[in-house]
């Protein structure tokens, strides 16, 4: 994440993200919910 | 297997033109004050990120990548490697001048799968911060001139940028990332670098790095073509997406969340979120 902080629901666990965080979504994964005030580079092949 | 996201831990490299800005800006714990690169989303040999949650903690993005395919939707018979990597570029000084083969150049000569085709997001830049993007000469035999003369200053197309710029960096560009820039790559998971022109700096040590003038030569593209890139928006509950570029080897966007955004579906194989 390149700026700001948010929250990431998915499958009803909640995970707190924040500048400097980086992830992938794996496939299969449910639909997922975001909250916050955040900026993302997002990129897939 | 993964109801949840896959975390990473970066892998950080030192450079002569590093600094210190991955700690006061991201709040990274780099090694030292000559930090390049953090290599966030890795599964390349010379610097694989390792995962920090669910059943895969300790190992390997690579390892994920040739044993759990299934997080990938990775068919069976593909046996190429993980196909991307991201970093964070804090170019505390000039980057060199350089050029990289694509995947044709790099499979034949390199005996590697990839080229590297890149892009850049600009996190942030000093006032007059510059970028080398492209070259001036007209004709191969133009670009060998130059280039042994050592003319960089006709050579070199250079151009200022501000922190929100985008950038994208096929395979045969020349390219430099200029002192100032903090910079996002997204990139072809390769490590092939031809370097043109090193500002004629010396280590620590007094030694220069090296130059690989032939095959930098060989692999740029003549004349420079510039890459622009139409760029679509949308905003969906309170998150707005703008692609930055749809190629054939990546896709990236911007987004900005600004609230709620419910419901999101991963329409892709995986997705990448820096």
């Amino acid at each position: 994440m390149i700026d700001g902080e948010a929250t990431l629901t998915v499958d009803g666990k909640t995970f707190e993200v924040e500048k400097g965080s980086h992830f992938i979504l794996p496939h299969g994964l449910s639909d997922y919910d975001l909250s916050g005030d955040a900026e993302f580079i997002v990129s897939h092949v | 297997m993964y109801k949840e996201p896959i975390f990473l831990q970066p892998k950080f490299q030192e450079r002569i033109w590093g600094g210190k800005k991955l700690h006061t800006e991201f709040n990274y714990t780099i090694p030292n004050d000559q930090t390049g690169e953090a290599w966030v989303i890795s599964a390349h040999p010379n610097g694989p990120s390792v995962i920090k949650n669910g059943p895969l903690a300790g190992k390997t993005l690579a390892d994920a990548w040739n044993d759990h395919g299934e997080l990938f939707n990775k068919s069976k018979d593909n046996h190429e490697e993980y196909p991307l990597l991201v970093k964070i570029l804090d170019a505390n000084d000039d980057l060199s001048v350089q050029v990289h083969p694509n995947d044709t150049y790099a499979c034949e000569v390199e005996g590697v799968p990839y080229g590297k085709t890149e892009c850049w997001y600009v996190l942030s830049a000093e006032p007059g911060a510059e970028l080398v993007i492209g070259h001036h000469a007209k004709t191969k035999d133009e670009l060998t001139a130059m280039v042994e003369n050592q003319n960089w200053d006709t050579f070199l197309r250079r151009v200022k940028v501000t922190a929100g710029d985008f950038v994208y960096v096929p395979s045969g560009t020349i390219h430099a990332i200029g002192k100032g820039i903090v910079i996002l790559e997204t990139q072809q998971s390769s490590d092939i670098t031809y370097r043109v022109y090193d500002y004629d700096r010396t280590d620590s040590v007094g030694n220069k790095r090296e130059l690989h003038l032939d095959r930098a030569i060989e692999v740029t593209e003549v004349p420079h073509q510039d890459a622009d890139k139409e760029q679509s928006v949308s905003t969906v509950h309170q998150l707005t997406v703008k692609k930055l570029v749809e190629e054939k080897y990546f896709t990236v966007y911007h987004w900005h969340l600004f609230g709620q955004a419910s419901e999101l579906k991963l329409n892709q194989d995986f997705l990448q979120l820096v």
